[in-house]
């Protein structure tokens, strides 16, 4: 498996700087008085690889004076992963990390997920470190494991309390300090396949999360499909629906091409209007006529009743006539011989004129009738009355004629009207806007039930859909979590036999450290446990963490499966409290950790001297008050 | 051919309302019908029988009268003219119908007395005993009869009103025009 190793470490301000030796494999010694900056150089090289140092926070009361007054400081680490080259770099106080290797290829990475950069530093150098960044969960929330978890157990800090064995958390939350978190820090750094295990958990909880938001998705959809079957429509597969659409859309199109004969314009308007022209002409003919007709009509009517008039006046005439006839038979008053002057009958002589002229008898005018003179007069006039009667039975006659021609002509003259009236109602009949109406109507109403159909069949298709791939995810859950069983039996049969090589090997160190100890082991949260977890001697804390890390390093060594970076880096450990000897007992066992010549990097940071003799020629760089590790420029 | 044409003349030549026997009968009808047959039953004025004569003739001018008078109805025009035109027939026989009175009064028929009360005027009666008995035949003139029956209802003081009076009434009331005579 892929190790790092540090090769140099560089920090570079306005006011100071820091060069480090080049740090070879195996163990790399860095001594240095109190206060004289060993710490200032674990915390510069796990800032500069990612690391939170509070020191190193602006706000901080116990902030590093130098870093902290320094301007434009940056952090360059040149680390070693495998065999590859990278140089690392970190400004004070940003949560960017610029990463470039030897070909001058740069990639700026961030600290910290975020939505828009899912891939931080952590990602890269544990992808490097061919360690996958496992996912744990509890309850609602997920954490990765990232490169400052693995640190935990690579980087040996001044801790105040060196019962818990990691490093202490940058920012301690319950997930990440817990102990689920640590088992599983330590699995994966260790087990195989636990790896492997904790890889397909994560696969698996990626799964389940697809999973259940499919599953989500779906019940969504059914809930929609439930209010749909609420409403006008039926609850249908798509084969249905599909069908159903077709068939509206068949329906649409008959009553669409309906509506189109509906709303056709009357052909040939100007032919309708011509014809209507003509009738109208010939009805105004006929109007005419009818109304001449009418007037002829009228004047017989006229000539009717003064013939009536003059019939009547004649047959009173002629009764009168006939009453004159019987006073001058009853009374006698006048003969043809009666004085027109003074009305008294005259005698005269024949040839002779009542004055006594002569005079031709024949050519004699008589004033008055005779009786059979009154009766001529009589029969003339009842020839009159009969005259008259034939003239009114001849006017009678022309007026039925009249009659007759009018009523045909009004009848025609109506038949016209009628024509006309037809031609118009058939123009305006050619569009029926009470059928237009209904036919727009109900294609608007086709309109919106497709557009609701075809709205269905979205959702049902998305339904399918997503129950298709919902049943693709739970199978492939389900087999995931087969996996995850089976590699977690696996791991467990394996962790088992780690811990058992962890402890054969831990309590050979630490038997050989700390005099009293028996036994010592871990325990199934990987806790050292020593003499069954009976001692508790204060002065043991020291070796019982140091050689814990050790154990780790040499396990790592042990099996190439095993992903443990093969890097240490250790802090001063004597600040917790340890004297000089079993210190240095401590240290020996680095010794025996160095198996099958393979390669690892320890850089330890001591106080002078603090070290076994044999640890000499490790020692790369002293520092002193005199020789910090900051120098001012 | 002569006699002929004298024959046509002749009928040519008639004009009832001016004929002498029409103006008889009717102008006897109507003083017998008004019971005028005694000088204690005279008809005052005789002039005013020349306007009456065409009302005793013509059942239609009755009605016409009896729409005036009897119905207070306005006449039209066509009926206003027909009374203007008797009113006019009626002036131009005036003349004419006293030379026949004086000529009916001279065969004895009729008698005729002047007013007593203005000389200008001649009244007039029937000499029933002098007519032949069977003049008055109702078989003949029953229209002209029952024409002066409605006349007497309609001007019941027919006999003794006064000429204008009796003008006034059938003409002038009726919006014909009438002048002095």
């Amino acid at each position: 498996m892929a190790r790092l190793a540090i090769r140099q470490l560089k920090y570079s301000g306005d006011s100071y700087y820091y060069e480090s030796p080049i740090f070879e494999d195996g163990l790399n010694i860095i001594e240095g008085t109190n206060g004289s900056g060993k710490t200032t150089f674990s915390d510069l090289l796990y800032y500069g690889l990612s690391g939170d140092v509070e020191k190193f926070h602006p706000m901080k009361s116990n902030h590093h004076k130098e870093i902290r007054s320094d301007k434009n400081n940056c952090i360059d680490v040149h680390i070693q992963i495998g065999n590859d080259h990278y140089f690392v770099k970190r400004f004070i106080g940003s949560n960017d990390i610029s990463v470039s290797d030897p070909n001058g290829n740069i990639d700026v990475l961030p600290i910290f997920r975020s939505q828009e950069n899912k891939f931080t530093f952590s990602d890269w150098i544990l992808g490097k470190l061919e360690i996958d960044p496992v996912e744990l969960s509890m309850g609602t929330i997920t954490w990765k494991i990232n490169i400052r978890d693995i640190f935990r157990l690579i980087y040996h800090d001044q801790a105040p309390n060196p019962i818990d064995v990691f490093k202490s958390q940058d920012v301690s939350n319950f997930i990440s300090d817990s102990k689920v978190m640590r088992r599983a820090i330590f699995e994966v750094l260790i087990g195989k396949a636990f790896h492997d295990y904790y890889k397909a958990l994560s696969r698996y909880r990626e799964n389940d999360n697809d999973r259940l938001k499919l599953k989500g998705a779906v019940d969504l959809y059914k809930s929609m499909a439930g209010e749909i079957s609420k409403s006008n429509l039926k609850d249908m597969n798509t084969e249905f629906i599909k069908d159903a659409i077709q068939k509206k859309i068949a329906q649409l199109s008959r009553i669409e091409e309906y509506f189109k004969s509906l709303s056709i314009k009357p052909q040939r308007p100007a032919e309708s209007m011509s014809k209507i022209t003509i009738v109208k002409s010939e009805m105004l003919d006929l109007q005419l006529r009818e109304s001449q007709l009418r007037q002829k009509a009228e004047e017989l009517i006229d000539e009717l009743s003064q013939l009536q008039k003059v019939k009547t006046l004649s047959i009173l005439e002629v009764t009168q006539i006939k009453k004159m006839i019987y006073a001058h038979e009853q009374l006698g008053l006048f003969s043809a011989d009666t004085c027109p002057y003074c009305l008294r009958d005259v005698k005269r002589n024949k040839n002779k004129c009542v004055c006594g002229a002569d005079i031709d008898e024949s050519e004699y005018e008589k004033f008055f009738y005779s009786s059979s003179e009154y009766m001529d007069i009589l029969q003339a006039k009842q020839k009159t009355v009969e005259t008259v009667d034939e003239a009114i039975l001849a006017c009678e006659r022309d007026l039925n004629d009249f009659k007759k021609q009018m009523e045909s002509v009004a009848k025609e003259s109506a038949e016209k009207r009628e024509k006309i009236t037809a031609i118009i109602n058939q123009l305006d009949g050619s569009v029926n806007f009470e059928e237009v109406k209904d036919a727009s109507n109900k294609i608007v109403e086709l309109k919106n039930e497709i557009g609701s159909l075809r709205q269905q069949l979205d959702l049902e298709q998305k339904r399918q859909d997503l129950e298709d791939r919902l049943n693709t995810s739970e199978l492939a859950c389900g087999s995931a979590k087969k996996e995850v069983d089976k590699l977690f039996a696996d791991a467990n049969f394996e962790m088992d036999r780690r811990i058992t090589q962890f402890g054969e090997k831990y309590n050979e160190m630490m038997q050989k450290t700390v005099k009293d100890c028996r036994r010592a082991s871990i325990d199934s949260d990987y806790m050292p446990l020593i003499n069954d977890g009976e001692y508790r001697e204060a002065s043991a804390a020291v070796p019982r963490r140091l050689l814990y890390y050790f154990t780790l390093l040499y396990l790592s060594l042990l099996d190439d499966g095993i992903r443990f970076p093969r890097f240490l880096l250790i802090d001063t450990p004597e600040t917790s409290g340890i004297d000089r000897e079993n210190l240095i007992k401590s240290f020996e066992c680095i010794k025996d950790i160095a198996i099958n010549s393979k390669l690892y990097q320890i850089i330890l940071l001591t106080g002078i001297g603090k070290y076994p003799d044999t640890f000499k020629d490790f020692v790369v760089q002293t520092v002193t008050d005199d020789n910090k590790l900051l120098q001012k420029k | 051919m002569k006699h002929g044409n004298i024959e046509i003349k002749k009928r040519l030549m008639f004009a009832k309302g001016d004929d002498f026997y029409f103006l008889t009968y009717n102008s006897l009808i109507l003083l017998y019908s008004l019971e005028c047959d005694s000088d204690k039953n005279l008809f005052i004025d005789s002039s005013k029988i020349a306007f009456l004569t065409d009302f005793i003739a013509d059942s239609n001018c009755i009605r016409l009268l009896e729409l005036s008078l009897k119905e207070h109805a306005h006449l039209g025009s066509d009926d206003i003219q027909t009374l203007q035109h008797i009113y006019v027939n009626s002036l131009s026989r005036r003349h004419l119908l006293s030379r026949l009175l004086f000529v009916l009064q001279k065969r004895g028929f009729v008698s005729i007395e002047t007013n007593k009360n203005d000389n200008a005027l001649l009244d007039i009666y029937l000499n029933l005993d002098k007519m032949p008995k069977q003049f008055f035949n109702p078989a003949v003139y029953q229209a002209e009869i029952e024409n002066a029956k409605k006349l007497r209802k309609l001007l019941p003081r027919i006999k003794t009103i006064a000429l204008k009076t009796l003008l006034n009434r059938l003409f002038t009331q009726n919006g014909v025009n009438t002048w002095h005579v």
